[in-house]
């Protein structure tokens, strides 16, 4: 088992940064998870995701172009880097193979 | 909207101050961002509070700057010193509640008061061309009257428009009453009723939800309704383009716009808004004109008001000249020449609610003297709840002393320990400011109750709200920190070390000095209080001339048209009601004017005229001084007019009985005085009494129909009674009122600020009091000792009670000698308001000092007796 460690919400944010691939810059990974997961986030806990994120190494950045709806600034965009997707894919490993050792009937609840 | 999209600059500014410069452009782009998509989908107001919070709710390590070694021992003395007061507010429970409530009721009233005066102050101020927009009110001296109204006459704005380039926009409003609305089975008498010209939104910035701004009230008989008044018509229905019954159900409105609801801060208050082009006669060049027209100009930015204003005044020789002529009889020089004039002058928009003081406005006018008795009692309440918390801390000081000897022993400079202190009451007021925000939102819609008016802000309703608390806060924690830190700055590390400092010895001066301030203020509200109320008493219960109790009003009784007498006679065959009689007005409502000539003399005569009916005198109780009143008797009555004694005192005769009047009303008859009443007041007490005329009221006139009701307790089926009997003679609404309570009304401004007054009064003594159960509280606590010495010593209750209060009830009654004065001064200056007012009574001063005594002394007694009572056995085995 290797010693990566990633929490819930950062491991959403790095799995975002990887769906908006080309445009994964704050305001746009705000608008996705509060799209998909219906829950209300807001930016400045993105924003410490993707730092810590980076500094850890599992995401790399560069500025895009000014854009005059952000008042003429630039953007950071984010890329998951080799080493975030090993951490993705340790995560989702983790977590699959603890699920398929849950006994069947650990599901099975009696009624009444 | 003019205004434009703006990152609002405090937060921004703050973002700059903590934000790394590297990380600065993509940050605030991300912010930047949401704000101008907020600002575009849920309006600017609320993106400017979602972007402070954002500023704050960045305001973490990630994005701030790197810190350099020396702010980090910093950070590390702070967060030592946020222990160090936690664990202290902790120890000292009971201080540390005295203090946080105190300190929360006082600025919850700041706030409240606050809010109250933004609204006021911010009436009007929301249409894009507030600065530029102006009223044309009317001034002038019309037969030996002042008069000022807010009116102007209705050819005006199209004069303006034509012949002033200065004026870039002009409309008119008018007011007429109330209107009889109905759309199928919904039927009311709407007074929220006023029409204007189809350049209405042009000049205002009312939001349509539907319909078009330009066209709205081009047509004749088009009906604008605000959203509420919509739904009360219409439902759910869209009524956009639907009918609507005004009056008598014989004319259809059709509804052409939907308007957002009337801000509270606007002057202009309507529920529908009519086409001005409904009526021609409203629109007809004729200058001389009884009803409420209202004319309101756009200027150019660059008009010079004052050239203007001079301009305008040719309008009157050249265009009311001719008509005054056809009215008076007299050329307008001569007119001029018997010493009348009148003028045109511009009232800026922005400051019609607080500084108009014409007559017939549109809105309630505000009052600017009210605001800074306000604002007074605001800060009043507010200092009274910091000076608590300086005398609290000062006294506590020796418990502290020690831990400042030491700090001082370890290193630390004075700065620090002044710093530690502020930080210390910015923590206590901080949570007091929440609470006191809690308290805010808990008790706003009493609060509302009480002033009698919805208030157009919150403090969320702009990002500088939140901001503005947040400082208040702090300065309040800053104001009550500075002195306290100061004195506990000062200890000499030696002298509190060895044991030698007496517990709360130093700044007792300042604490006496203190609680003098606050009592006195206490004072000064509870006589204000006092005085509030015995001028509105006695405007009330004084002989106003007429008698006003037991009479039931019905309005509208031209309703019944031909069946009005038959209703009258129904009327009067229950026992329990006496007279019945229909008027034109009656006092405390809108008088008409007429004006009135001597027989062959040259000088009119304005007075106030009302068309009454025969028991008129004997419904109102008004006393004759000489002739008699109308009589079914005499044939000629049609054609006589009563007067009271000022009417008779203006044209100066000797006998007024039998004189011939003429008036322009009446052309090529005479009318003869045939009575003269006494002076009775048809106005507030704010005005003098004026000159009245009464006349027999024509069949089927406009008006109301008064009764005399008697006392008893079938009054409710006395109301019945005539409810039925009117739904006998017609199917229209019935509507009606208690005189008493209707003239009552003529006094909601002072009334309002009474019941303000006393809740802010109770309020304020109630934080005095608190302080007080503090300080004494305290003073027990370090003289245990003494107190159980003394006691073994043989003391008794009575002077270890006289011992403790000693130091308590002598500011007080300082407080009381400087209070008196003061209080004399302010409330003689409020009393300036009224034509007819009382003198001040020094029982007022006796009561409220009294009160204050009464009220300290129980709250501090509580303590005292627990203190004396105290086993002495237990207060010296302590060690």
């Amino acid at each position: 088992m290797s010693r990566i460690h990633l929490g819930e919400f950062e491991e959403i944010v790095l799995l975002t940064v990887g769906v908006l691939y080309d445009d994964a810059y704050a305001v746009a990974i705000t608008k996705e998870i509060t799209k998909q997961s219906g829950r209300s986030v807001n930016v400045s806990a993105v924003h410490k995701s993707l730092y810590r994120l980076e500094k850890k190494g599992m995401l790399d950045s560069r500025l895009g172009d000014p854009e005059s709806k952000r008042g003429g600034k630039r953007k950071r965009l984010f890329s998951i880097t080799p080493f975030g997707k090993k951490a993705l894919d340790e995560s989702m490993e983790l977590r699959m193979s603890l699920r398929t050792q849950i006994p069947e009937l650990a599901f099975k609840w009696q009624m009444g | 909207m003019n205004k434009q999209i703006n990152i609002p600059k405090i937060p921004h500014t703050f973002f700059k101050w903590y934000c790394r410069q590297e990380r600065y452009e993509e940050l605030h782009g991300d912010l930047e961002e949401f704000f101008y998509e907020r600002a575009a989908e849920k309006g600017l107001s609320r993106a400017r509070l979602y972007y402070l919070l954002d500023v704050i709710r960045c305001c973490q390590p990630y994005a701030w700057k790197k810190t350099k070694g020396q702010t980090n021992s910093n950070l590390i003395m702070f967060r030592n010193y946020y222990f160090t007061a936690t664990r202290n507010l902790v120890k000292h429970k009971n201080y540390f509640l005295l203090n946080i409530s105190g300190l929360a009721i006082g600025i919850a009233s700041f706030i409240l008061i606050s809010l109250y005066l933004v609204n006021e102050l911010s009436y009007d101020r929301f249409h894009a061309n507030f600065e530029n927009t102006y009223r044309v009110q009317t001034k002038g001296n019309i037969n030996g009257q002042i008069v000022d109204w807010a009116t102007s006459n209705p050819p005006l704005a199209k004069t303006l428009l034509n012949e002033y380039p200065e004026t870039a926009r002009a409309t008119r409003i008018r007011r007429s009453g109330s209107w009889f609305i109905s759309r199928e089975d919904q039927k009311f008498y709407e007074d929220g009723v006023l029409f204007a010209d189809s350049t209405f939104f042009q000049v205002f910035d009312f939001k349509l939800l539907a319909g078009d701004p330009k066209t709205a009230l081009v047509h004749p008989r088009s009906m604008v309704l605000t959203e509420t008044y919509a739904r009360k018509y219409f439902g759910d229905e869209d009524p956009m383009g639907k009918e609507i019954a005004v009056e008598q159900d014989t004319i259809f409105y059709k509804v052409t716009g939907i308007a957002e609801n009337i801000p509270a801060n606007s002057h202009i208050q309507f529920d529908m808004l009519g086409s001005m082009s409904s009526y021609d006669e409203w629109n007809d060049d004729g200058w001389v004109d009884s009803g409420i027209n209202y004319t309101y100009v756009v200027l150019h930015e660059n008009a010079v008001i004052a050239s203007l204003e001079e301009k305008i005044q040719e309008i009157i020789p050249k265009y009311i000249g001719p008509e005054i002529e056809y009215y008076t009889g007299r050329t307008y020089a001569e007119w001029q020449k018997a010493g009348n004039s009148t003028s045109f002058y511009l009232m800026p928009l922005k400051k019609i609610h607080l500084q108009s003081e014409a007559s017939n406005d549109l809105g309630v006018p505000g009052n600017s003297s009210y605001l800074y008795i306000y604002g007074l009692v605001g800060i009043i309440i507010l200092f009274i709840a910091i000076f608590n918390f300086v005398n609290l801390a000062t006294a506590q000081s020796a418990t502290r002393a020690r831990e400042v000897g030491v700090r001082k022993v370890m290193g630390s400079t004075k700065t620090a320990l002044v710093y530690q202190f502020i930080f210390e009451s910015v923590i206590v007021s901080l949570i007091a400011t929440v609470l006191a925000v809690i308290i805010v939102v808990v008790v706003m819609p009493s609060f509302i109750d009480l002033v009698g008016k919805e208030l157009a802000f919150s403090m969320g309703s702009s990002y500088l709200g939140p901001l503005l608390i947040v400082g208040l806060a702090f300065m309040v924690g800053f104001l009550a920190g500075c002195y306290p830190a100061f004195v506990l700055s000062t200890f000499q590390p030696v002298e509190v070390l060895k044991g030698t400092l007496r517990p709360g010895s130093k700044s007792g001066w300042m604490r006496n000095f203190l609680v003098i301030i606050q009592f006195t203020a206490s004072i000064m509200i509870i006589t204000g209080t006092l005085v509030i109320y015995h001028q509105i008493d006695f405007m009330l219960t004084k002989n106003l001339g007429f008698d006003k109790e037991q009479i039931l009003v019905v309005r509208k009784p031209e309703l019944l048209k031909t069946h009005l007498d038959a209703f009258k006679n129904d009327l009067l065959q229950n026992p329990a009601i006496k007279t019945v009689v229909n008027s034109k007005t009656i006092p405390g409502k809108e008088y008409a004017k007429r004006s009135y000539r001597k027989q062959g003399a040259p000088e009119t005569f304005l007075f106030m005229h009302n068309h009454v009916n025969f028991d008129y005198r004997e419904l109102m109780g008004l006393e004759l001084v000489s002739g008699r009143f109308f009589s079914k008797a005499h044939k000629q009555d049609t054609n006589a007019v009563v007067i009271n004694v000022a009417a008779a005192k203006a044209f100066g005769f000797e006998d007024p009985i039998g004189q011939k009047l003429t008036t322009p009303w009446k052309p090529g008859q005479l009318v003869e005085i045939i009575g003269v009443v006494k002076d009775y007041h048809t106005e507030s007490l704010h005005k003098r009494i004026e000159p009245i005329a009464l006349e027999l009221i024509p069949n089927n006139t406009s008006g109301y129909v008064s009764m005399k009701i008697s006392n008893g307790e079938a009054i409710r089926e006395t109301i019945a009674y005539v409810q039925d009997t009117w739904s006998k003679h017609t199917d229209k609404p019935f509507d009606y009122f208690f005189f008493d309570e209707d003239y009552e009304h003529l006094y909601r401004s002072e009334a309002t600020t009474g019941q303000i007054f006393v809740v802010f009064a109770i309020l304020s003594i109630f934080i005095a009091c608190l302080g007080l159960i503090g300080l004494i509280t305290f003073t027990a606590s370090v003289r245990k000792k003494e107190i159980g010495i003394r006691k073994v010593l043989g003391a008794g209750t009575r002077s270890l009670i006289r011992l403790l209060s000693n130091d308590i009830v002598r500011p007080m009654m300082i407080a009381t000698l400087l209070a008196c004065p003061i209080a004399f001064l302010a409330s003689d200056y409020w009393l300036q308001n009224f034509a007819s007012r009382i003198s001040i009574s020094p029982w007022s001063y006796i009561l409220s000092t009294c009160i204050v005594i009464l009220i300290g002394s129980i709250a501090i007694s509580f303590q005292t007796i627990k203190a004396t009572r105290n086993n002495p056995v237990d207060s010296l085995r302590q060690e």
